[in-house]
């Protein structure tokens, strides 16, 4: 009987009826019979098999499948801890289950559990009985005993219900077994009472068992949910379940007299309103009524408030029940009923209550089930502590800082600065918590990484980490120093470069391999110094920034002062400088070092940033050097090629056979690279110049050039065609006084020449070998940027992707950009403008076939338009091309004042 | 540091994570370590019917000594300032 946890009967004096002595289990589903004596278990009331119940007989449950599915979280299905024995008592006196062994830990709640040893085997458990012993283990009871004795403690106060429905549903048990669950059959005999200091459940007082704490908490849950304690007047804390609950026998004693305590607030003879016949839809065993304080109790205003945190925490116990109330009343709320309204009336109600709690216990679940997986996912945390993640990071972090980010992290650095630091404030709020979490919240975070970087310096830290209880290393260098994993051998070198030391001779033959990696070689050293110049200047020293440090005379460290800084900053800009003029004008062998560098398109590229930090002195000297070997520039002495390319048969005697189309892509590639990097700087640069520098340059041009032959390549008329038109200018605003003369002699010079600075008119069978040979699609974007400036806007480009890819397309584009005459028309009108008036008329005399045949063209171009058909390139290209020209001979015929539609064709 | 700084200023772009064991997934890259692993928001298969399970995954970590190439848009990336910071690296001065 009731000897407890305590080892003596701690029942209350009312509840300690004779009890009902327990009757044998049926067999099977008792773990623990206590046809015992009494001072056995003191859950002996559940060996009653009136007081067991099988889970499955709550009315209203889903059957197995819900279950399994609550039951998987097993360890506290509902947050409730399971059906346990009495505390301490493992053996309970009773034949364990051979499935107790291996059934999973219950705990109070938060702490780790195990997993069942197979699915299902809560169910098994379960589906013994509800009295049954089922899971436990030491520590379990013992907290549980803990528990307990703390709720009794303070519970003490509250009634003491008498076991309830479980104990009147005594035909339950004995017939229902684990297999043959009977869906709310009505249980209960009405009118049972159940012994008296039974609880529905085995605890002292009647704590209940598995499925009574399932419902009581349900309901309980449902309740809070719906109303908030009405009242102790009523029974509404009473939760209520999805099903009529089955409360066994309403509130009328064994002699027929209504409780005291479950008077209804109208003094109607049930406490919930209900008949007694309702009652028998209400499924035994709902332990409600220990949670329903009688509303006659002298206490039962705080009633309202225990009610909801006993809810929560309170599965083990139960308020008693009111002596001798029998069956606990109903479990909803008692509906809104006057003893006048009609079973009809009442039976909606109690309809709607019942879908109502159905819903809410649905929620109910869904809730426990979302519960219990948070436990789950949350049942290893804590492993590592606050600290120990830190290190980790710090571990990371140090491994990562830099001490100079603008070498290690160049590219991230440069790039952000560029497009304005659109990741920075990104990184910024990452990085600070996490140095800052691990006690280093003193400070900025470059602050924190200055301070890992100096004790790094300080001390020389081994090459690998180990942590204690961490597997394996944690290797230190790697992350600067990756390990190389292909070996690109360096002593492939060319056999014939290593051959002298100090006299180096390069190979002027402007297209050999040797040529070419010293023009790479040289190209390569300058952009070192280039970047070391850049970054130089980029780290100017401030007021604000860092100070190296320096050693002084007794051996300590000391930082440098903002004079030294910026001295030493100095040094090593001048140091660099003059390493970067000495490259630049050093030659290597007979080749200077400026066509050297150009006939690469790296050194192409490399250009304006190269002139860009040079000092005026020095920037004019290189351009001298430009103009005074413009000749052998490598797009001079190509210029040549589309020429004979397209017209071989024109040059007969030529020991060299036709270029393939390769070279004259690379020509192009060249020549367009030249135009885009070089040239600018250069127009700038001339833009500017007084008239003594372009007149040196001119000199110089002059002297050391053919110009017949500049004139021949696009590069070279754009050369001349600046210095042209700059000295002009500076001429009429008398500052030259000695450019007519020099005009004079270069116009001789030019004299008859003219017409030989016209590139060809068209390139034959281009698409044929475009279609076997590949052109790249930058390539082809160049070519139709540079032909854009002088078709007409309007005129469509396609995407050089896709003329990529066809070669009659890619065709018109080079041929266009191949017989494009601007730049000669420029030439002449530069020319023009410096010319008196016979030069004029020799120049016109000169070129009068081109200007005629061009705007003859040009005004054929209206009638090819018209027939053209839309969409055919070869058309598209030759309106395109006679458009063009009369847009070009303007440009001479407007610097003579002319027109061309002065002109008839 | 050279990649790592590459990747560092990809975050926020889609990319194309090949492996090594020819799986291709595409996804916007949140972040990316000294280890070069890599973390992808959004992710999803380059080719879906071969790799099925990839439509479950929401993001994923893949771990730097896995992956095969990543395959960067071309216009978040400035070649001369590349070129510029192979230059820089250690090995090369």
């Amino acid at each position: 009987m009731a000897s407890s946890f305590f080892g003596f009967d701690s029942r209350l004096p009312r509840d300690r009826a004779p009890s009902l002595t327990a009757t044998t289990a049926a067999p099977g589903r008792i773990a623990s019979p206590n046809h015992s004596a009494p001072g056995t278990a003191p859950w002996a009331g559940a060996a009653d098999p009136r007081n067991v119940i099988s889970f499955h007989e709550l009315e209203g449950l889903p059957a197995a499948p819900v279950e399994d599915d609550r039951l998987a979280h097993h360890d506290m299905p509902f947050g409730l801890p399971l059906h346990r024995t009495a505390p301490g008592n493992l053996s309970g006196g009773a034949p364990r289950t051979p499935r107790r062994e291996d059934a999973p830990a219950m705990a109070p709640w938060g702490t780790p559990t195990r997993p069942p040893a197979f699915p299902g085997q809560q169910e098994h458990i379960l589906a013994d009985s509800m009295g049954q012993v089922s899971l436990e283990q030491d520590a379990f009871s013992k907290a549980l005993g803990r528990l307990e004795a703390a709720r009794r403690a303070s519970q003490s106060h509250l009634p003491h219900y008498p076991p309830s429905p479980l104990a009147s549903a005594s035909p339950a048990p004995t017939t229902s077994s684990p297999a043959a669950q009977q869906p709310g059959a009505p249980q209960f005999v009405p009118g049972r009472t159940p012994p008296p200091g039974m609880g529905p459940g085995p605890y002292p007082g009647g704590a209940m068992s598995l499925a009574e704490l399932e419902a009581q908490l349900m309901q309980q849950r449902q309740h809070q949910q719906q109303q908030p304690p009405p009242g102790a007047a009523r029974s509404s804390p009473l939760p209520h379940t999805s099903a009529p609950p089955m409360m066994g026998a309403p509130a009328i004693s064994p002699d027929g007299q209504l409780l005291p305590g479950l008077a209804g607030p109208d003094g109607s003879p049930f406490p919930m309103g209900m008949p007694p016949h309702m009652m028998g839809m209400m499924p035994p065993g709902m332990g409600m009524g220990m949670m329903m304080p009688p509303p006659h109790f002298p206490g039962a205003p705080h009633f309202a408030v225990p009610p909801p945190h006993m809810a929560r925490d309170m599965p083990p116990h139960f308020a008693g029940m009111p002596p001798g109330m029998g069956p606990p009343p109903m479990m909803f709320p008692p509906p809104d009923v006057h003893p006048s309204m009609s079973l009809d009336e009442v039976e909606r109600v109690m309809l709607e209550q019942q879908v109502q709690a159905r819903m809410q216990q649905q929620m109910a679940m869904k809730r426990a089930r979302r519960d219990a997986r948070m436990r789950e996912l949350s049942k290893y945390n804590g492993i590592m502590t606050q600290y120990e993640k830190d290190q980790i990071a710090r571990i990371q972090i140090s491994q990562l800082v830099t001490a100079d980010p603008m070498k290690e992290d160049f590219y991230y650095q440069v790039y952000s600065s560029l497009r304005g630091n659109p990741t920075t404030e990104a990184s910024a709020k990452r990085a600070p918590p996490l140095l800052q979490r691990g006690g280093r919240g003193g400070g900025s975070l470059q602050d924190q990484i200055q301070r890992i970087v100096q004790n790094a310096k300080k001390r020389p830290k081994a090459t690998q980490i180990s942590l204690e209880g961490a597997l394996g290393t944690i290797s230190r260098k790697t992350v600067k120093n990756p390990r190389q994993i292909l070996q690109v051998s360096a002593g492939t070198a060319n056999p014939t470069s290593a051959t002298s030391t100090n006299l180096r001779v390069v190979p002027t033959a402007p297209s050999s391999k040797a040529h070419r990696k010293a023009a790479l070689k040289a190209a390569e050293a300058l952009y070192q110094l280039v970047i070391d110049i850049e970054n130089l200047n980029r780290n100017q020293p401030t007021a604000e920034s860092k100070r190296s440090l320096v050693m002084t005379e007794d051996g300590d460290e000391r930082a440098m002062t903002l004079a030294e800084e910026l001295e030493s900053w100095e040094r090593e800009l001048t140091t660099a400088m003059d390493t970067l003029w000495g490259r630049l004008r050093q030659p290597d062998g007979d080749v200077d070092p400026v066509v050297l560098v150009l006939s690469c398109s790296k050194g192409k590229k490399l250009w304006p940033r190269l002139v860009r930090l040079l000092a005026p002195h020095h920037a004019t000297m290189l351009a001298l050097a430009l103009f005074s070997h413009a000749q052998l520039l490598d797009v001079v002495q190509h210029s040549s090629l589309p020429a004979l390319y397209a017209a071989p048969q024109l040059f007969p005697g030529l020991a060299s056979s036709r270029p393939s189309i390769d070279a004259l892509l690379e020509f192009m590639d060249a020549t367009e690279q030249f135009m885009h990097h070089v040239v600018p700087p250069l127009v700038h640069f001339i833009a500017d110049a007084p008239w003594n520098v372009v007149q040196s340059c001119l000199e110089v041009l002059l002297d050391r050039n053919d110009v017949v032959r500049l004139g021949a390549s696009r590069a070279g008329l754009v050369v001349l065609t600046m210095l042209v038109s700059r000295a002009e200018i500076l001429h009429q605003t008398q500052l030259a006084d000695a450019w007519p003369d020099m005009f004079q002699r270069l116009f001789a010079e030019l004299q008859g020449h003219y017409l030989a600075f016209f590139p060809l008119t068209n390139v034959p069978n281009l698409a044929d070998e475009l279609a076997r040979h590949a052109v790249p699609a930058a390539l082809l974007l160049q070519l139709q940027q540079a032909t854009a400036a002088s078709t007409r806007a309007g005129t469509p480009t396609p995407a050089p992707e896709a003329l990529a890819k066809d070669p009659a397309a890619a065709a018109a584009v080079i041929d266009l950009y191949l017989t494009d005459d601007v730049h000669v028309w420029q030439f002449l009108a530069a020319m023009a403008v410096a010319a008196g008036v016979d030069q004029q008329y020799a120049l016109v005399a000169e070129v009068r076939d081109r200007i005629v045949g061009n705007v003859a063209a040009g005004q054929a171009a209206a009638a090819a338009a018209a027939a053209a058909v839309p969409g055919d390139v070869a058309s598209a290209t030759l309106v395109e091309k006679a458009e063009r020209s009369l847009h070009n001979v303007n440009l001479f015929l407007h610097a003579l004042g002319l027109d061309a539609s002065q002109i008839q064709a | 540091m050279f990649f790592y700084s590459v990747f560092k200023t990809l975050v926020g772009k889609t990319v194309v994570v090949e492996l090594k064991n020819d799986l291709a997934i595409q996804g916007t890259l949140v972040s990316v370590d000294q280890y070069l692993n890599i973390k992808l928001d959004h992710v999803s298969a380059v080719d879906p019917a071969r790799y099925p399970h990839v439509a479950t995954l929401k993001n994923s970590f893949i771990r730097g000594s896995v992956v095969r190439y990543v395959h960067l848009p071309a216009s978040a990336i400035d070649t001369a300032l590349l070129q510029d910071a192979t230059r820089n690296e250690p090995g090369n001065r």
